[in-house]
C-alpha cells in the first residue's frame, strides 16, 4: 500500500479541516459525539461517498460525469418497479442498465472526442425525463411485504448500519481495484497524460467505457439504496446527487485535471461534508445554510488547491534541477 | 431551401477537397436548422391551426424567458468557458432583490437597477475565479448553491408578492397582439449579435474562446473578457428573473426550476460549438425556440412530460455529438 497522499499538502489541509471541524461541532452542538448521530453520519458518508467514488473515477480518467444523479433515479425507479417480481431481478437489471448506458457513454466520449462534461448534461436531461416517464402519477413504491429490507438496512449494531457497511464495502472494493489492476492503472496513465497513455499502447476506450460504466454503476447503486432505505422513489427524486457527489470528490482533494485522487480523498470529503450536514440538523440552523456551507466549502477546496497548485508550480520552476522529476511520480 | 437540401447529396461525392470541406462548413451551418424545418413540417401536416400566427406567437412568448437566458449564457460558451450552472439561482436573487426593494418602497426603476447591479457583480466574481483558470462548471454550481441558500435565508423562505404589480404590463403585456417579453428577447438578440459581430469586444470574445493562448498573444486581454462574458450572462438572468416576477406578481424560491436546465439544452440545440470560438448569439435563441416548439407540438400530441425531457436530452445531445463529428473532420 501506497501512503505518500500523507506527505500531500492538499491532503494534510483537508486532514486539518476534519479534525478542526470535529472538534469545534463536538465541544458545541450538545448531542453531536453519540452512537445515534455517528451511525447516521457513518452510514450517509458511505452514501454519498459511493456517488463521490464513481464520479471519482471519471475525474482521474481527466473528464467529468455530471449525469449521475438522474442514473440514479432511473435506476431506483427500475428495481423498486421490479421488485414485484424479484427484488434481485430489480437490482440486476437497474445495475445492467447502468453499466450498458455508462460504457455507451464512455465510448462516445472516446470515439468523437466530445466533451465529457456537456454530453452527461444531456444525459442528465434525458434520463430525468426518462425518470419521470416510469412514474407518471406516482413514486415508484417498495411492495409492502418488502418493508423489512428497509428496517434490515438501516437497523444499528453500534455505530454502524447494514447500508453503512454496504457502502463502505463497495467503495473499499473500488478503491484495491484502482491501486491493483491494470486497468486501474491506465485509468491514472490516461487521466495524467492521454498521449503518453496511448503511446505506451493503452486502450483509451476501455478505460473511458470503464471509468463511465463505474460512475453509473455506482451511482445505481447509491440510488437504490437510498430508495430501498426509504421504500419509494420519485421521478423527480436524487437531484442532490449531482452537487453532493462532485462537492465530496473536489473537498476530498481529487484534481480536476485527472491524473490524481483515491477513494480515501472521497471518503475523506464525505466525512467533512457530513460533519456539517449533522451539525446543522442538530443545531437547529435553517436548512439553507447547508446549501450555503456546502457550495462555501466547495468554492473554498477550488481556491485552496488553485493556490497549492500555483505555489507547487512556482517551487518546480525554481527547483527543477533538484528534485523536478520527481513531482511527476502521483 | 428545399431545392439546395435536395442537391447535397448529389454534389457531396465529386469536386475536390477545398470543395467538400466547403460543402462540410455549409452542411455545419445548415445542421441545427434541420430538426426545426423537420419538426414545423411534420407539424403544420399533422396539427391543426399549428401554423396560425396566434400559435406562432404563442410560441416564441413561450420561448422568451429560456432565450433571454441563453443568449447570456451563449458568450460565456462562446469566449470556451462552456456554461454556468447557476443561471437558476441568479434569477431568483434578482427576483427577489427586486420585489423585495419594491415592497419596501422603492421607486420601480430604482428596485429594477439594483437587482441589475447586484447580479451583474455576482457574475463578476464568477468570471473573476473562472478566469484565473478555476473550473467553470464546477465554479458556477458551487456558487449558485451558496448563492441560493444565501437568498433562500435572508429571504426566510417567504414568497414575496407585488400586490399591486407595476411592471404587469412588462412580464404579461403585449404591444400589437405581440408579447412584450417575446419582443424583448427579439431586442437583446438584435443587440446581442450586433455586438458580438460588429464591436472590438465582440471579436475578442470569439477569438479568447477559439484560442487563449494567440489571444493573449495578441493582446487581447483575456481575463477581462471572460469577466465581461460572465457578467453579460449574469444581465441576462436577472432580465428574466424581473421579468417573471412582472409575469406571476410574485418572487420565490422555486420559481426558476430546471431553467440552467433548459438554458443549457438551448444553448446546445442552438448548434454553438461548446468548445468556443465559433457561433453566433441568436442560435441560444433559435435553440430555446425549437426546444418551446418540441414541447408545444409534443403537448398537443398528448406526449407526457418526461417524454419532453428525455426527447430534449437527447436532441441536445445528438446535436452536440454531430457538431463535433463535423468539426473533428473538417480539420
Amino acid at each position: 500500500m501506497n501512503f505518500s497522499f500523507l506527505k500531500d499538502a492538499n491532503f494534510q489541509v483537508r486532514i486539518a479541516i476534519g479534525v478542526l471541524l470535529f472538534i469545534g461541532l463536538s465541544a458545541t452542538i450538545p448531542g453531536f459525539v453519540s452512537v445515534p448521530n455517528a451511525g447516521s453520519i457513518i452510514e450517509n458518508v458511505g452514501l454519498i461517498g459511493l456517488v463521490g467514488t464513481g464520479i471519482m473515477l471519471t475525474m482521474v480518467v481527466g473528464q467529468l460525469d455530471l449525469a449521475v444523479a438522474s442514473v440514479a433515479a432511473v435506476a431506483a425507479i427500475i428495481a423498486l418497479t421490479l421488485a414485484g417480481v424479484s427484488i434481485v431481478l430489480g437490482i440486476v437489471v437497474a445495475l445492467v442498465v447502468a453499466g450498458v448506458y455508462g460504457s455507451l457513454v464512455g465510448y462516445v466520449i472516446d470515439r468523437t472526442g466530445v466533451n465529457s462534461l456537456v454530453l452527461t448534461v444531456c444525459m442528465l436531461i434525458g434520463l430525468r425525463g426518462l425518470a419521470l416517464m416510469m412514474t407518471p402519477d406516482r413514486p415508484a413504491i417498495l411492495p409492502f411485504e418488502m418493508f423489512w429490507i428497509s428496517d434490515a438496512l438501516v437497523a444499528q449494531w453500534g455505530p454502524l448500519t447494514l447500508l453503512g457497511v454496504i457502502c463502505l464495502v463497495i467503495i473499499g472494493i473500488v478503491g484495491l481495484a484502482m491501486r491493483q489492476t491494470r486497468l486501474g492503472l491506465s485509468m491514472y496513465a490516461v487521466g495524467g497524460n492521454v498521449e503518453r497513455a496511448r503511446g505506451s499502447g493503452i486502450s483509451t476506450t476501455r478505460v473511458y467505457m470503464a471509468a463511465f460504466a463505474g460512475s453509473a454503476i455506482l451511482g445505481a447503486i447509491a440510488g437504490i439504496l437510498a430508495a430501498l432505505r426509504s421504500g419509494s422513489a420519485s421521478g423527480l427524486g436524487f437531484e442532490n446527487f449531482l452537487l453532493a457527489g462532485i462537492t465530496v470528490a473536489v473537498v476530498g482533494g481529487v484534481p480536476l485535471e485527472g491524473g490524481r485522487g483515491t477513494v480515501i480523498n472521497v471518503l475523506l470529503g464525505a466525512l467533512i461534508i457530513r460533519l456539517i450536514a449533522s451539525a446543522v440538523a442538530l443545531g437547529g440552523i435553517p436548512g439553507s445554510f447547508e446549501s450555503i456551507a456546502v457550495g462555501g466549502i466547495l468554492l473554498a477546496m477550488l481556491l485552496l488547491d488553485y493556490g497549492l497548485g500555483r505555489r507547487r508550480q512556482a517551487a518546480a520552476a525554481g527547483s527543477k534541477a533538484a528534485s523536478g522529476p520527481i513531482q511527476t511520480q502521483q | 431551401m428545399a431545392d439546395s437540401k435536395a442537391d447535397n447529396p448529389a454534389s457531396f461525392g465529386k469536386g475536390g477537397a477545398d470543395e467538400k470541406s466547403a460543402e462540410r462548413k455549409w452542411l455545419r451551418d445548415l445542421a441545427p436548422f434541420i430538426p426545426i424545418i423537420a419538426l414545423g413540417v411534420l407539424a403544420a401536416l399533422t396539427i391543426d391551426g399549428f401554423g396560425t400566427a396566434p400559435n406562432l406567437i404563442a410560441i416564441v412568448q413561450a420561448s422568451a424567458i429560456t432565450g433571454i437566458a441563453a443568449i447570456g449564457v451563449a458568450a460565456i460558451t462562446i469566449c470556451g468557458k462552456f456554461v454556468s450552472l447557476s443561471i437558476e439561482q441568479q434569477a431568483v436573487t434578482s427576483a427577489y432583490v427586486f420585489a423585495a426593494l419594491y415592497s419596501a418602497g422603492t421607486p420601480v426603476a430604482l428596485a429594477m437597477l439594483a437587482a441589475l447591479l447586484v447580479s451583474a457583480l455576482l457574475g463578476l466574481i464568477q468570471g473573476y475565479l473562472v478566469s484565473r483558470g478555476l473550473n467553470p462548471i464546477v465554479t458556477t454550481l458551487a456558487f449558485g448553491s451558496a448563492l441560493f441558500g444565501t437568498v433562500v435565508l435572508l429571504a426566510d423562505n417567504r414568497t414575496i408578492t407585488l400586490n399591486p404589480n407595476p411592471i404587469a404590463w412588462l412580464g404579461g403585456g403585449t404591444t400589437f397582439g405581440v408579447p412584450n417579453q417575446a419582443i424583448i428577447f427579439l431586442i437583446l438578440v438584435a443587440i446581442g449579435s450586433f455586438l458580438l459581430s460588429r464591436t472590438k469586444i465582440g471579436r475578442q470574445l470569439v477569438l479568447t474562446g477559439a484560442n487563449p493562448e494567440a489571444a493573449e498573444l495578441v493582446g487581447i486581454p483575456t481575463k477581462r473578457i471572460v469577466m465581461i462574458a460572465f457578467v453579460v450572462a449574469a444581465l441576462a438572468a436577472a432580465i428574466v428573473g424581473i421579468l417573471v416576477v412582472g409575469q406571476v406578481s410574485q418572487a420565490k424560491s422555486d420559481m426558476f426550476r430546471g431553467l440552467t436546465i433548459d438554458v443549457v439544452a438551448a444553448v446546445l440545440v442552438g448548434g454553438i460549438a461548446i468548445q468556443g470560438g465559433e457561433g453566433q448569439l441568436w442560435r441560444a435563441g433559435y435553440g430555446a425556440i425549437v426546444l418551446t416548439m418540441l414541447s408545444n407540438v409534443m403537448l398537443l400530441l398528448g406526449v407526457d412530460a418526461g417524454a419532453r425531457e428525455l426527447l430534449k436530452g437527447l436532441l441536445a445531445g445528438a446535436v452536440l455529438i454531430f457538431m463535433t463529428v463535423l468539426r473533428s473532420r473538417s480539420r
